[in-house]
């Protein structure tokens, strides 16, 4: 039984907000039986200038909302316009790189979490809106584009930063990279290694 | 209490008046301007007068803030204003609006002005009025108000064809002139006792009257003429040769039953402690307030007016001029509390006075330049977007802050609000010292600012603080990218709409720094 099916008034929750948010939203589960939520998110200023309006998709993973795991949000538009990897945090599946799962400080068991993850979004989107700019600059002038603001570094050295950062991480607590498996069985292994 | 750009943007798109029918008609005798509705434009041909009081702001620099010479001074504005509009029906001249102690008026009669001699028929009536409102002024008024300083009067004139539009809300008389020639009319005043006209005027003078005008600057590309000292009392002769019977003896007479008919012991002078109600406000009943003068300034509108070859044209710039007034309102009124008080023209005077009292002095200046700022927003993100192909209309303002004066004048039904004080001058004066998408603040509203990166886009020029190109969007972009790159930018969402903060913290519980990670 999918998620949605197993918790169905969290389902309505989620959609209520992702159509709040989401201007031409819907939601319903893809081909591969993932559940989503999908819609233009405008990334406005503190006076709501638009930056960008992007087309994005939210999706659930099976497990979800239990054992740790995060929704992932993946970039639908811009991809003719922006560049995927490097320094941008878009993957090459064009899914954003948020943050660390476990030390973003949402707790997605709470039914109103889909709004903090908006709120990231909205940070990060902000943020990949200037390095995107900064990536023309780059390629015209030669200036070095930056990432603005702190980041994770790639990969494990990433979740390193992030086990030191939270202060360590219980090996049966959930793996702070987000796969829903324990500590131990995930990247605890290769952080040893 | 804030601007958005949404918000404005949706505003701009319900009031874009493109369903709104305009009826352009010329002025005739069975169309004048005397009752004409939202949807009724006249198309006039005539002679545009402005008459002022040269010296008022030295008035209000004398009344400053004791209340009995206050009270003289609304006594005096209010028996020359009630006098200007026994003159102007007295010589039949069309009443376009009247300001403090300012009028605008237009002669168009004879009707039609395809002939030659009804041309110079109407230079000579505009000429003659001038003359009688300037012999007025200053051989009468001044004689029955020894108690003001001895007001000035000038008046300047300019011909053309215009069109005359009511822009009242709510069945509100408020007229406004579009064209260039009542600009003129206004940029050629001079000091006083003067009488200044364009060069097409004084062509269409009779030559009685010519010879009293000499060559005088050249305003706006227009040559001007101006005479001094033209009254009739001094110029019997004339009078005479005109047919004119100038009864100074009658008008004093009416000048002190108006000014007796309003002692000085009825006027009410009492301080805003909640938000002024300019309905209730009277001659009778004024009110004093610590406030923010705000006059804002559309740049660019008259070029478009004086462009348009067309009443099509002419129609889609008024809906225009509806559509940015009303947004306008709305920012100042709606976004902030403030109160706009009046419209001269193309121009906006606005207060924020509120909260109150002289404590609340710093947060009245902050909020005064964040209007300032939103009005500029307006029109540059939104309204600018939704003129079409009039993309170099912009917007100059002026602040000032000190003391303001708020009563209303005139008959019930057709009260115009007037407000004064010496900053209030002040404030028209900074904004005619700027142009296009610059905002002028007095150096007492910069000390107040505490934001660095709004106190930095100000740069000292004279005696006040000059921004150009200062808008929400613009200061957003800086602070949120400092933001970010300080680990210091956040979000929340609240009621359906992410709000960003520039100053998250751990501690604020808004999510604040991303740090976003690559997992491969």
């Amino acid at each position: 039984m999918a998620w949605h099916e197993r918790a169905p008034a969290r389902w309505e929750s989620e959609k209520r907000i992702g159509h709040q948010l989401l201007e031409d939203g819907r939601s319903g589960i893809s081909d591969d039986g993932v559940v989503f939520l999908e819609g233009v998110f405008h990334v406005r200023s503190r006076h709501g200038h638009r930056y960008e309006s992007v087309r994005l998709r939210v999706e659930y993973p099976p497990s979800f909302p239990e054992r740790g795991t995060t929704p992932k949000v993946v970039l639908l538009s811009h991809r003719d316009r922006w560049k995927e990897g490097g320094d941008s945090h878009i993957n090459s599946d064009w899914s954003l790189c948020l943050f660390v799962a476990g030390e973003c400080g949402i707790d997605f068991r709470r039914s109103d979490s889909l709004n903090a993850l908006f709120a990231v979004t909205q940070t990060v989107l902000f943020k990949e809106h200037l390095y995107q700019q900064a990536l023309v600059r780059e390629a015209l002038t030669g200036e070095k584009a930056v990432w603005p603001g702190d980041a994770r570094s790639h990969g494990m050295a990433g979740i390193a930063e992030a086990v030191h950062g939270m202060g360590g991480v219980g090996r049966n607590e959930a793996c702070p990279c987000g796969s829903g498996k324990k500590f131990k069985v995930c990247c605890l292994r290769r952080l040893r290694r | 209490m804030a601007w958005d750009e949404e918000r404005s943007r949706r505003r701009a798109k319900e009031n874009d008046f493109d369903d709104f029918e305009v009826d352009v008609q010329d002025l005739r005798r069975t169309l004048d301007f005397r009752n004409l509705s939202k949807r009724d434009v006249r198309r006039a041909e005539g002679v545009h007068l402005y008459v002022d009081v040269p010296n008022f702001h030295s008035a209000v620099d004398d009344a400053g803030n004791d209340q009995q010479t206050q009270r003289k001074l609304v006594r005096a504005a209010s028996v020359l204003r009630k006098i200007q509009g026994d003159l102007l029906e007295q010589d039949d001249v069309g009443d376009i609006q009247r300001q403090t102690v300012r009028l605008h008026g237009l002669v168009y009669k004879p009707y039609d002005s395809n002939e030659e001699s009804r041309a110079s028929d109407r230079a000579t009536a505009a000429v003659i009025h001038a003359i009688s409102q300037n012999s007025y002024a200053l051989d009468v008024f001044n004689k029955a108000f020894e108690d003001v300083r001895s007001f000035g009067s000038a008046v300047g004139l300019a011909s053309g064809t215009s069109y005359i539009a009511n822009i009242g809300k709510h069945g509100k008389r408020e007229l406004i002139s579009l064209g260039s020639c009542a600009n003129l009319a206004a940029k050629a005043l001079g000091g006083r006792d003067s009488i200044t006209v364009t060069e097409d005027l004084y062509n269409d003078l009779s030559n009685c009257l010519r010879r009293h005008f000499l060559k005088s600057a050249v305003v706006s590309g227009v040559q001007t003429y101006r005479s001094t000292g033209l009254r009739w009392s001094r110029h019997a002769e004339l009078a005479e040769e005109l047919g004119v019977d100038w009864d100074g003896d009658g008008w004093l007479k009416k000048t002190e039953e108006y000014r007796d008919g309003l002692p000085l012991h009825d006027i009410e002078i009492s301080d805003a402690t909640s938000p002024i109600d300019l309905g209730v406000l009277t001659e009778r009943n004024c009110k004093r307030t610590a406030a923010v003068a705000i006059y804002a300034d559309l740049d660019g509108f008259t070029r478009y007016v004086q462009e348009a070859e067309n009443d099509e044209k002419v129609v889609s710039l008024i809906r225009q001029f509806h559509m940015i007034r009303a947004e306008f309102h709305a920012v100042v009124g709606s976004d902030f509390d403030g109160l706009v008080v009046q419209h001269r023209g193309d121009c906006l005077l606005a207060l924020l006075h509120l909260p109150g009292g002289d404590g609340e002095h710093a947060q009245r200046c902050r909020q005064a330049v964040d209007i300032a700022i939103a009005l500029q927003s307006s029109m540059e993100h939104v309204l600018n977007k939704q003129l079409e192909d009039r993309k170099d209309i912009h917007l100059a303002v002026g602040l000032a802050v000190g003391r303001a004066f708020i009563t209303r004048l005139g008959k019930q039904g057709r009260r115009v609000s007037i407000c004064f004080g010496p900053e209030v001058s002040s404030a028209e004066r900074l904004q005619l010292r700027t142009g296009a998408k610059q905002i002028r603040i007095a150096e007492a509203i910069y000390s107040e600012l505490e934001d660095e990166d709004l106190r930095s886009s100000f740069t000292k020029n004279s005696d006040a603080y000059l921004a150009t190109g200062l808008t929400f969007p613009k200061m957003d972009r800086v602070s949120e990218e400092k933001a970010a790159r300080a680990g210091s930018l956040g979000a929340t969402v609240k009621e359906g709409k992410v709000v960003v903060t520039t100053a998250a913290t751990p501690e604020t519980g808004t999510w604040y720094n991303s740090r976003p990670w690559r997992s491969h």
